[in-house]
C-alpha cells in the first residue's frame, strides 16, 4: 500500500495502516532525533512519544509536506518543549555525558567520533536543530522556520551564528 | 588598494573556511546516519503502541466529557434553584452580569479609543 492510501486508512481509525507508516518511518525518526539529541536513548524515548502525537494529530495532517516532514517537526516541537521544561544548564561536561553513548556507538564500529560532532554538542540546541535541518536534510529557511515556528530570518542567523561557531571550536581543537 | 586586496582574500579565505566547516559538519552527521545503529520493532509492536494510545484517548475523551456534563448539571440545578425558589437573587445575578459585561467592553473600548 502506498503512503497516501495508508495515511487516509490511518486517518480513518486503521490501526494497521498506522503501524505500517510507523514501521516505515521509524529509522529516519529515530537517526533525525540521534542528530539533534545526540544521545540514542533520548531520541527513542522522543521516537515513541512523536508516535503517540501523531496518533492523537493525524485528522490536523493535510498532506502538504512528506509525512516524514511532518513527523520531524512533531518531533522537534516535543523535543524543544521538553528542554525547555527542563530548563537544564548548558554545562559543557553535561552535554559530553549526554552524547557518551552515541560516541560509544560510533567509536566501537570503528568510526571516528569527529570533533565537528563534539563541537555540534556544545552548541544550544535551538542553532543545532536548524543547522541538521539546513544542511543535512537540505530543507529551506523557510520550511525551516515553519517547522520551529520561527520567522526564516531568525533561522538563518542561527544557522550562520551556529556554524561559526562550530569553526571556532575546530579550530581550537587544531 | 593592497589593503583592499588583503581584505578580499581573507574574505574568501573566510568563505573558504566557511564552506569547509559546512563540509565536515555535513560529513560527521553522515557517519551517524550511516552507522549509529537503529533497531526498527516488528509491525506488531507498533500496532500495540496504536492500541494502546486509542485507548488512552478513549479514556480521557470519556473522562472529559464526564467531567463536563457533570459541571453543566451543577451550574445548570443552581440556576433553577434559584429561579424557582429565590427569584430575587436570580434576577439581580442576571442584572449584575448584564451590567458587569457592559462595563467591561465600554471600559475597554474607551481605552482603546483614548490609545489610539
Amino acid at each position: 500500500m502506498e503512503e497516501g492510501e495508508l495515511i487516509k486508512s490511518a486517518k480513518s481509525g486503521d490501526k494497521r495502516a498506522f503501524a505500517m507508516l510507523f514501521h516505515q518511518n521509524y529509522s529516519f525518526l529515530v537517526k533525525y532525533l540521534m542528530k539533534v539529541t545526540m544521545n540514542p536513548d533520548t531520541a527513542e524515548e522522543l521516537a515513541q512519544e512523536t508516535m503517540a502525537r501523531c496518533i492523537e494529530k493525524i485528522h490536523l495532517y493535510q498532506g502538504k509536506s512528506k509525512f516524514s516532514s511532518w513527523l520531524i517537526t512533531i518531533a522537534t516541537n516535543l523535543y524543544i518543549d521538553q528542554q525547555r521544561k527542563k530548563k537544564r544548564e548548558k554545562n559543557w561536561q553535561q552535554q559530553e555525558d549526554l552524547y557518551r553513548k552515541l560516541k560509544w556507538q560510533l567509536e566501537s564500529r570503528n568510526e571516528e567520533w569527529t570533533d565537528a560532532l563534539s563541537a555540534l554538542g556544545k552548541i544550544a540546541d535551538n542553532v543545532r536543530i536548524p543547522i541538521i535541518l539546513k544542511h543535512y536534510y537540505g530543507y529551506s529557511y523557510d520550511e525551516i522556520g515553519e517547522m520551529m515556528k520561527l520567522s526564516s530570518g531568525t533561522i538563518k542567523s542561527r544557522v550562520h551564528n551556529g556554524i561559526l561557531a562550530v569553526r571556532k571550536e575546530l579550530r581550537l581543537n587544531e | 588598494m593592497n589593503e583592499r586586496k588583503n581584505g578580499m582574500d581573507n574574505n574568501y579565505a573566510d568563505d573558504a573556511s566557511f564552506l569547509e566547516t559546512i563540509k565536515e559538519i555535513e560529513n560527521s552527521l553522515e557517519s551517524v546516519e550511516q552507522h549509529a545503529p537503529v533497531y526498527t520493532p516488528n509491525l506488531e509492536w507498533f500496532e500495540n503502541i496504536v492500541i494502546e494510545k486509542k485507548q488512552q484517548l478513549r479514556k480521557k475523551l470519556i473522562f472529559d466529557v464526564s467531567i463536563f456534563s457533570i459541571v453543566a448539571l451543577l451550574v445548570l440545578s443552581a440556576v433553577l434553584f434559584m429561579l424557582y425558589n429565590i427569584p430575587v437573587v436570580f434576577f439581580a445575578l442576571q442584572g449584575l452580569f448584564s451590567i458587569s459585561i457592559i462595563g467591561y467592553y465600554s471600559l475597554r473600548f474607551i481605552k482603546q479609543v483614548k490609545e489610539t
